[in-house]
């Protein structure tokens, strides 16, 4: 395949007519990272919870 | 400003590493740093990807926040078989078709390519490439757009994102003699649809 062809050659024609990828975006992944963590921590820690009562209410 | 200039230094002190070896560092590490220098590095030809795919700027952003999003949840999978730029890749082809397939203007019928018993002529096939890539880019554009669309995605992943038969078989989930019937079918109905228009 050749290196510069037709198809690349459109790929940036459209990241030139739209520009750059946004740099927002990844501040916004990072944040749902976050929150997708948080999430985990909190489940982890409710099923963690949830377990010991269980074990101390069924001996 | 601080952190465009964090950007810049992230540039250029990784700039020798490898992108395997930033994945590598991102798993051992779970160091953000290391995943926003892989953004850095790719993002824009992503984003360029899902233009080419989705023809709208804002499905185009959020697909971009998607496919990043997944790449970041799935990177402790990433098993160094392939490339990071064709993982990438894949992802992005693969996000792209379910975004197009949920907008309703896909259906991927069950049309089954390894149905036709079809014998694929090697000389065919590279003077039909040829032609594809003498296509000037404007009007490839045009020739795209009034293809179907699962035409155009594997034309798409084949010559923008240099995917393999057998990386394309796994994404598409079709035998490699389904894949290569379908590049065939995609390359003449590109170089017709070019004939009528620009001929």
């Amino acid at each position: 395949m050749r290196n510069k062809n037709n198809f690349r050659q459109l790929e940036n024609l459209k990241i030139k007519k739209h520009g750059e990828a946004p740099k927002k975006v990844l501040d916004n992944i990072e944040q749902n990272l976050v929150f997708f963590k948080t999430i985990g921590q909190t489940i982890e820690l409710f099923t963690d919870k949830f377990i010991k009562t269980f074990i101390k209410m069924n001996g | 400003m601080i952190k465009f200039f964090k950007a810049i230094f992230n540039k250029i002190s990784f700039a020798k590493i490898s992108d395997e070896e930033l994945v590598k560092k991102y798993q051992n590490s779970s160091n953000t740093k290391y995943f926003d220098i892989l953004y850095q590095r790719h993002s824009s030809k992503v984003y360029g990807k899902c233009l080419s795919m989705l023809n709208n700027e804002t499905m185009s952003k959020d697909a971009l926040q998607d496919i990043f999003l997944k790449v970041l949840l799935n990177i402790s999978k990433f098993n160094f078989k392939s490339k990071f730029t064709t993982w990438v890749y894949s992802i992005t082809y693969n996000h792209c078709i379910d975004v197009i397939r949920k907008e309703g203007k896909l259906k991927f019928e069950k049309e089954e390519y390894s149905m036709y018993s079809e014998k694929i002529d090697t000389n065919d096939a590279i003077h039909e490439e040829e032609e594809l890539l003498k296509i000037k880019v404007h009007n490839l554009e045009v020739v795209l757009d009034s293809i179907p669309i699962k035409d155009k995605a594997v034309l798409l992943m084949k010559y923008q994102g240099g995917l393999s038969i057998k990386e394309m078989c796994s994404m598409l989930n079709k035998s490699e003699s389904a894949v290569k019937m379908g590049i065939k079918r995609a390359k003449e109905k590109c170089i017709r649809k070019h004939k009528e228009l620009f001929k």
